[in-house]
């Protein structure tokens, strides 16, 4: 069986040192990243939420996107269906600003699934979280798994793990479908010096572009997996 | 066990304190901090970034930005059915037509042609339909209260003009492509 999210989204966040207020709907209008409507909505002239763009603090939305800058971080996300506009919106952006010192980016995704039953929904829980020791310590009480990470890395444990490229898989239960699962999906990079010529953003900027439809691929396959060994479907 | 560290800070937002609401992205609120550069915000006269600041100089208060204590609360809805991504080939204004290639971002499908009537262009997109333009045509489901829906989208690529990093490169590869090139044959 192959599970598909009931809700999909992705969401592509950098730390570094940024100056939240090059970041208004009107750069992005002037410099050709979103169109007139998009950028009224932004604007809070449609139905967006009121923005706000500060020296400290910029945060604006349209109506596929979220956008908010805070001096040490840039958080771009998906709103309503995914598609790679979302991409091409963010490698630009880190094109327009190659100067900005970054020092990791994440590409984010994030599904709600729908589970057949609630006593598989259990299941997937007690799989992942065994509650043996729990149970042992509260004998009287019911325990539950709340959210669970999972580090991927590179190599191998106590001898020599990859630290610049960390994929971090979460569960949680759903808080928006009923006997749903949540997961989330995080491939961090860190970021190093200048390379090939490009300055920190721009690498970002190509490292968006190369890899985040390679991580939703990827995001999908390892949900769909997790969900499908946790219930006994695959061997 | 590995122990969670900074780098959570590129997950789906790093402020909250409840887990649920850090990842899936509710209860949103901003409260207004303000912190004292002597603990909080160390202030080291050796960087470059402030001019007036001396190593004598008393450090002042600061007041840092509004802290997001959950993410931006963002609707999520929505699950891409099928994605193209297509290429306009050719445009009849008169007809109101645009003649596409598409080729499908999920699943092995092959490359197709099709009309797609200029309608279905959102205004703010029409400047841009010409040959060679790219755009994305989604075909999704959105989960709501009232029940789940089809729908489609359509929006069309917005990339800046090359960068100086781009137009480098370009340089380079065609100087390393002239290179290689034989001289032509004399005439005689």
């Amino acid at each position: 069986m192959t599970y598909t999210a009931e809700i999909f989204s992705s969401s592509i966040i950098a730390v570094g040192d940024f100056n939240p207020a090059i970041f208004s709907p009107d750069w992005l209008e002037i410099n050709n990243l979103v169109g007139k409507d998009d950028a009224d909505i932004a604007r809070g002239e449609g139905i967006g939420r009121p923005m706000l763009v500060s020296h400290q603090v910029s945060t604006f939305e349209t109506e596929w996107f979220a956008l908010q800058v805070l001096e040490n971080q840039f958080s771009l996300s998906s709103k309503g269906v995914l598609s790679p506009a979302l991409q091409d919106l963010a490698v630009s952006i880190f094109q327009l600003v190659p100067h900005t010192p970054i020092t990791s980016v994440g590409l984010n995704f994030m599904g709600h699934f729908k589970i057949a039953s609630e006593s598989e929904y259990h299941r997937i829980g007690d799989i992942l979280a065994p509650k043996k020791i729990w149970d042992t310590l509260y004998q009287d009480s019911s325990t539950g798994l709340a959210d669970l990470t999972i580090r991927i890395q590179q190599g191998r444990r106590g001898v020599s793990l990859e630290e610049k490229t960390v994929k971090n898989i979460s569960l949680q239960p759903s808080k928006k479908i009923k006997c749903g699962v949540f997961m989330s999906y995080n491939d961090h990079h860190e970021m190093s010096a200048a390379e090939n010529g490009l300055r920190l953003a721009e690498q970002v900027s190509n490292l968006v572009e190369n890899r985040w439809q390679l991580s939703w691929r990827d995001a999908e396959r390892v949900f769909n997996s997790v969900l499908s060994l946790a219930l006994g479907e695959l061997e | 066990m590995h122990a969670r560290n900074d780098v959570l800070k590129t997950s789906y937002s790093s402020y909250s304190n409840n887990p649920t609401a850090r990842r899936q992205g509710d209860a949103s609120e901003y409260r207004p901090v303000e912190k004292v550069p002597e603990t909080t915000f160390p202030i080291d006269p050796d960087l470059p970034c402030d001019s007036s600041i001396t190593r004598g100089a008393e450090a002042r208060k600061r007041y840092e930005p509004p802290v997001a204590m959950g993410f931006l609360r963002v609707s999520m809805d929505s699950i891409p059915l099928q994605i193209w991504e297509g290429t306009v080939v050719d445009v009849d204004h008169a007809a109101r037509m645009m003649r596409v290639l598409l080729e499908a971002k999920i699943g092995e499908k092959s490359q197709h042609t099709g009309e797609i009537d200029l309608q279905w262009v959102s205004e703010q997109d029409q400047d841009l339909v010409c040959p060679g333009a790219v755009f994305y045509l989604t075909l999704f489901k959105r989960t709501k209260r009232s029940g789940i829906e089809n729908a489609q989208e359509l929006r069309f690529r917005r990339r800046p003009s090359w960068s100086s990093a781009q137009l480098r490169q370009i340089n380079e590869d065609a100087e390393t492509l002239l290179a290689k090139m034989a001289a032509l044959p004399m005439s005689e």
